[in-house]
């Protein structure tokens, strides 16, 4: 879309902009070539109006060499070539415009004057043309500005939405009506386990809740939280569900997004070991794997149960905050074969010095 | 009402049977004859016992609550028991079913209890095969038959399946080999069966086209096809023109 053409405003303002050029070139014409006042407005303004017309497309070879991405010799040559160009094509104009003025007004005066005016016209039209294919690129610029304000902008919302997403998906009514309802059947026969499980369930509420307003936490706080929520969930499932994890000690200090591995483990849960009879091992394992730090989340599942409702929301989420946030630094892999299943996360190392965390890194603005 | 009316609890979380069992302490009237872990248990429990009354957890491992409904004939009256499902909720409300929400306290409980009671004593049992099938089509196509042999259940998915062969009430599971008998209608598993993988060949016979070797004309105007395993099934006509419509004409 062409930005002058597209919008009303801008259209009044460009053609006023052309107003004192008209006057100008009637000036000039008084001045240097004795043209009478009306006679030299009769002749510049109509021409100058066209030539307003004319330069308009200029729009689409500034954009077809932009600035910055052409080289600056090509940049230029096209430029000159197109304002010498219009500025020829512009004077070359005059003449029948000359000629249809001195038949109408029956005075040869304008055709002849004019001849003299032609090497003006060209001159003014090649600087005029330059002058407006250098507000095209202002235009460009500011136009990709705005388009690129908008996009981080959009990036920002984008980000915030996943992580209340993730929020949301954390304190996932199923989960917490069924703790509820363990609690309530321990209260009657073995108070105290009932009371430990309210106090694990008081734990992992805060700091999901906590965690959903930072930015990032180190592997062990996540991995604290996801203790939390397999505690209260080894309760319900008894020896059904049994756990495996082992994280490497430099992997503990790492950073990242909060609540990226208690979703996978929920799944590893609700459609690995709590579809099968016998129940099963999830195991975990954190390890620094070059500038990587790499966690596998692996679960038994039963390939004949089918996908229930919901699976794939919590790794889709996953996905999308990964992807925002890192963008191709990060990856998450997910296999299955007969009877495992195996998701593999990959995020950039990152590391603060200070112990507190909540400041955004480096790399976010 | 002096025999005590005999019930089953079946969730596969320990502590929400634990709670079960002591809101029905309060219930001499009512005995627990079983508690089960999981779908299998209650479906052969349900056989074995013949109980008035089931307290059904809807999420387990391989069966869910609904499967074992389906499995159950005839049925004792159900309570479902469930966290959150909204969609279940939802066709609850629509067949007037009985269900408790995690948590719930005693005086929820008895309420239900005596309701169940009352419908018990006066036959007016809510009939749950509508609310079962309008869970079951949910899903977009069957992707298992369930079947009961017995008090065991056997889950068959459709694609161990070769064919399907109507007897009388009944339908024959050729799979694997074997041969399993389940009381249900051709047009009803046709229905529920994804149509571009099986089809309806013969009145009598719904094919997996994975098994399908050849087809070859046999009489005038009568065909038979011709399985991987040599087993051969009569084509009628109008099953020759689902065949090739499936085959894109090239049979």
């Amino acid at each position: 879309m062409h930005p002058i053409l597209s919008n009303r405003a801008r259209l009044v303002l460009y053609v006023a902009a052309w107003l004192p050029l008209a006057g100008l070139l009637a000036a000039l014409l008084v001045l240097q070539i004795r043209f009478s006042w009306p006679q030299a407005l009769l002749v510049a303004g109509p021409l100058t109006l066209l030539y307003a017309l004319l330069c308009l497309p200029s729009w689409y070879l500034c954009r077809a060499f932009p600035a910055g991405l052409t080289s600056q010799a090509r940049l230029l040559a096209a430029q000159l070539l197109a304002a010498l160009f219009s500025g020829l094509l512009w004077s070359a104009l005059g003449i029948p415009w000359a000629s249809l003025l001195s038949h109408f007004s029956g005075n040869p005066d304008y055709s002849e004057s004019y001849k003299a005016a032609i090497p003006l016209f060209f001159a003014m039209g090649s600087v005029i043309y330059v002058a407006v294919a250098f507000v095209h690129y202002l235009l460009i610029a500011w136009q990709e500005r705005a388009e690129a304000d908008r996009l981080v902008l959009e990036m920002a919302v984008m980000a915030r939405e996943a992580e209340l997403k993730a929020l949301k998906m954390q304190l996932a009514p199923h989960f917490l009506f069924n703790s509820l309802n363990s609690i309530s059947a321990l209260t009657g026969s073995s108070p105290k386990a009932a009371r430990e499980m309210c106090l694990l369930l008081g734990s992992f509420l805060r700091k999901s809740l906590a965690f959903g307003a930072k930015l990032q936490v180190t592997l062990s706080e996540e991995m604290s939280l996801v203790s939390d929520f397999l505690a209260i969930e080894r309760v319900r499932f008894g020896p059904r569900l049994s756990l495996d994890f082992k994280v490497q000690e430099q992997a503990g200090t790492c950073l990242m997004p909060p609540l990226l591995l208690q979703p996978l483990l929920e799944n590893a849960v609700n459609h690995g070991v709590a579809q099968m009879i016998e129940g099963g091992t999830i195991s975990l394992e954190a390890s620094l794997n070059g500038s990587r730090l790499s966690i596998i989340i692996t679960n038994p599942y039963d390939p004949d149960s089918r996908p229930s409702k919901g699976t794939g929301l919590g790794l889709q989420n996953v996905r999308a905050r990964l992807e925002t946030l890192f963008g191709t630094e990060a990856r998450l892999e997910v296999e299955r074969d007969a009877a495992v299943f195996r998701v593999r996360m990959l995020l950039p190392v990152r590391r603060s010095t200070a112990s507190l965390t909540d400041q955004p890194p480096a790399t976010r603005s | 009402m002096s025999e005590k009316l005999k019930a089953v609890i079946v969730d596969d979380e320990e502590p929400a049977r634990l709670l079960l069992r002591e809101y029905l302490a309060a219930h001499p009237e009512v005995q627990i004859v079983a508690e089960c872990a999981n779908g299998f248990e209650a479906v052969k429990a349900a056989t074995d016992l013949k109980p008035d009354l089931m307290f059904l957890d809807i999420q387990m491992p391989k069966l869910s609550g609904f499967e074992v409904l389906e499995l159950l004939d005839p049925d004792p009256v159900v309570v479902f028991v469930t966290a959150y499902d909204e969609y279940a909720l939802k066709a609850f409300e629509v067949h007037a079913a009985d269900y408790l929400l995690k948590p719930f306290g005693q005086d929820r409980f008895d309420e239900t209890l005596n309701r169940v009671k009352d419908r018990l004593k006066k036959g007016n049992v809510t009939r749950l095969e509508p609310l079962v099938r309008d869970i079951l089509a949910e899903r977009k196509w069957l992707d298992r038959i369930l079947i009961k042999d017995g008090s065991r259940v056997h889950i068959l998915p459709v694609d161990k399946i070769d064919y399907a062969e109507a007897q009388d009430d009944y339908v024959s599971f050729r799979s694997g080999g074997k041969d399993y008998l389940k009381a249900q209608s051709m047009n009803d598993l046709e229905n529920a069966l994804d149509l571009s993988r099986f089809v309806r060949i013969h009145r009598r016979y719904i094919l997996n086209i994975e098994r399908v070797a050849r087809i070859e004309l046999y009489a005038k105007d009568s065909r038979i096809v011709i399985l991987h395993d040599g087993k051969q099934l009569p084509v009628s006509r109008a099953g020759y023109q689902r065949l090739k419509a499936l085959f894109g004409g090239e049979v």
